[in-house]
């Protein structure tokens, strides 16, 4: 569905390079830190910002190479912009019909209702859980089979977040090939929506992983030095030094958990995934 | 591109109060100066274009904007359609509100007069936006600002310039747009010609600047 | 079908959900024949990733309590109640044996892990 290779782009303090798949029937995470380069991809995919060199495959198709009635496919959320504040949703009914050749009227103005987004008022005035509401419901009512999503959830309070969740949830169900590539700080949204996700920092790609393999393979083990002295170190991923001792980040969970029966050992998190492959160090 | 005109008109239709304070002044200076309110109307319903530029730009709004089904090309010819549309009909909505005033109230309309002062803001305000848009394409509606007030005033002067100019060369302006208004057949399309060829260089020169364009 | 998924649980969630399917088979709440829910909707419902489902219903195809139809979905085999009886009394008995292994290589005596063992059926 996308397919990045190589993308470069340099800016005076900040190299980005990248390379990632999202497969057709997916959802894809992105995740990382402020600044490790999250939203240089994604504009990069969405052709806002040009490149040094690489490619980004949409569809099949080079990226630059899509008509306008192409990218009808495409839905897209991004944190810090979307359509005019001055206009009303109402507004937005004829204009997404005359962008959109699938745009469903009825199921969009069925998600309004349903998530009680007013169609009167003008955008600017909207909450930001309710704006952040309007994106996504623009995104899936026009028949998209791909979604790119940049902090879709940034800023709202837990409920929004699982009613956000909700409707993706249902776009993807809607419909056996469509894609999902979604970024978010927010780790738990991530584990119970992606398939797999790819961890960026500083601009490279460090970590490709199922969430099903994170989530059952993965584990922390947290031990004291004594403990530390007798492990056996040929699954640990990372170290991190804690007031305790340490703790140690492994995909081998059930080989820890047979060997040494008493160590405090908690299943693995994005979290704390983040963390260790970033702040821990490799043996 | 009918997506983003609808988009355009809507963002216009909410500046229902700048519209209302529009028609009062048509109305106020209908008796006195006709040749300010064709000016007025004219001028300011064209520029609306600028003011929906300023609109996209807003809160980061551009970024979003390409990545819906458009392209840069299509954006920058949606602007100068909706200029050209705009002009055209501000144009005649002046040309018809004053004659119709002026056969009620003075008896005569004097349609020719008319349509060389509609004919001549057209081609005045089609030679700024030639200017204009490409300028607030690159620089955003803040620096542009500027830019705009400078136009207008260099516009002005410039225009007043030439006339001068050309009076030190006993070249006589009046004979010469006379003798064009002594074959009406002949104004509209050497208007049309010269609005035509300077737009398209104008748009070309914006399509070059958008396509550079990063967000 | 009811699924609930203990996402604190060591065990994989992959593995929950194959134990609570053929539990399902097993007392009969699902019939032979009878379809499962798609993949997407079942991660949806437990708000989960798809492939942790797919890997839970590509199992339990492998392991012939399930059949797949592509364009169609998922159905239950049939004839499994002997053998899901069958194989889960066998999982008890490879588990009770690591159990009994270990306490031998903690050294504790067979009294002591008989004793440990009737404690712990009595609670």
């Amino acid at each position: 569905m996308l397919k990045i290779e190589s993308l470069k782009k340099n800016y005076d303090n900040f190299h980005l390079d990248c390379t990632l798949q999202v497969l057709p029937g997916n959802v894809t995470g992105l995740i990382g830190q402020n600044g490790a380069g999250k939203s240089t991809t994604f504009k990069a995919i969405l052709g806002l910002i040009s490149t040094d060199t690489g490619t980004v495959q949409l569809f099949g198709k080079a990226a630059e190479a899509l008509t306008p009635r192409e990218k009808e496919k495409l839905g897209v959320v991004l944190s810090d912009s979307g359509f005019s504040g001055y206009l009303t949703v109402k507004d937005l009914l004829p204009v997404l019909k005359n962008l959109y050749q699938q745009f469903n009227r009825n199921a969009f103005l069925d998600l309004c209702n349903k998530f009680s987004v007013p169609l009167d008022k003008q955008i600017r005035k909207f909450s930001t859980g309710m704006k952040a509401k309007l994106k996504i419901i623009v995104a899936v009512t026009h028949g998209a089979s791909l979604l790119i999503l940049d902090e879709p959830t940034a800023g709202l309070d837990v409920i929004v977040r699982d009613e956000v969740l909700e409707i993706l949830r249902s776009f993807m169900e809607e419909e056996e090939k469509r894609s999902i590539l979604i970024s978010s700080h927010i780790s738990s949204d991530l584990e119970g929506l992606c398939d797999d996700f790819y961890m960026i920092d500083q601009g490279k790609i460090i970590l490709h992983e199922e969430t099903d393999v994170l989530l059952s393979d993965y584990a922390v083990l947290k031990v004291d030095p004594e403990q530390m002295k007798q492990l056996d170190r040929q699954y640990i991923l990372r170290v991190q030094k804690e007031a305790y001792g340490y703790k140690c980040l492994t995909n081998q969970k059930q080989f820890y958990l047979e060997n040494y029966p008493g160590l405090v050992l908690e299943k693995g998190s994005l979290d704390e995934l983040i963390t260790m492959m970033i702040r821990g160090e490799k043996l | 591109m009918k997506g983003l005109l609808i988009k355009d008109l809507k963002l216009m239709a909410n500046q229902r109060q700048f519209l209302l304070m529009l028609l009062v002044f048509t109305v106020l200076f209908m008796n006195t100066n006709v040749d300010f309110v064709i000016g007025y109307l004219t001028f300011v319903g064209s520029f609306f274009t600028l003011s929906t530029i300023s609109y996209d730009e807003y809160d980061n709004g551009y970024a979003f904007l390409f990545t819906l089904p458009v392209d840069r090309k299509r954006y920058v010819k949606e602007k100068y359609l909706l200029f050209m549309g705009l002009s055209i009909f501000t144009g005649i909505l002046s040309f018809v509100l004053v004659y119709g005033y002026r056969s009620m109230v003075q008896g005569n309309g004097r349609s020719q007069d008319l349509l060389f002062t509609v004919g001549s803001v057209l081609l005045a305000v089609c030679f700024m936006m030639a200017l204009l848009l490409p300028l607030q394409l690159k620089f955003g509606s803040e620096k542009n600002r500027i830019a705009l007030v400078m136009v207008v005033g260099g516009g002005t002067l410039i225009g007043y310039g030439i006339m001068k100019l050309l009076g030190y060369f006993s070249i006589d302006i009046e004979a010469l747009f006379l003798q064009i208004a002594e074959s009406p057949s002949l104004i509209p399309v050497v208007l049309a010609a010269v609005i035509g060829i300077v737009l398209f260089f104008s748009y070309k020169i914006s399509v070059k600047i958008m396509e550079g364009k990063e967000f | 079908m009811n699924i609930i998924v203990n996402h604190s649980s060591m065990v994989p969630i992959y593995e929950q959900i194959m134990d609570r399917i053929k539990t399902l088979i097993l007392n009969g709440e699902l019939q032979e024949n009878e379809v499962l829910p798609s993949v997407r909707s079942l991660a949806k419902d437990l708000k989960i990733s798809a492939l942790t489902v797919k890997k839970a219903y590509d199992n339990l195809e492998q392991e012939g309590f399930t059949v797949t139809v592509h364009g169609k979905g998922t159905y239950v085999a049939a004839a499994n109640k002997a053998r899901i009886a069958e194989e889960q009394r066998k999982e008890v008995e490879a588990d009770l044996e690591m159990a009994i292994q270990k306490g031998r290589r903690c050294g504790l005596t067979e009294e002591e892990i008989r004793e440990l063992f009737e404690l712990i059926l009595e609670e």
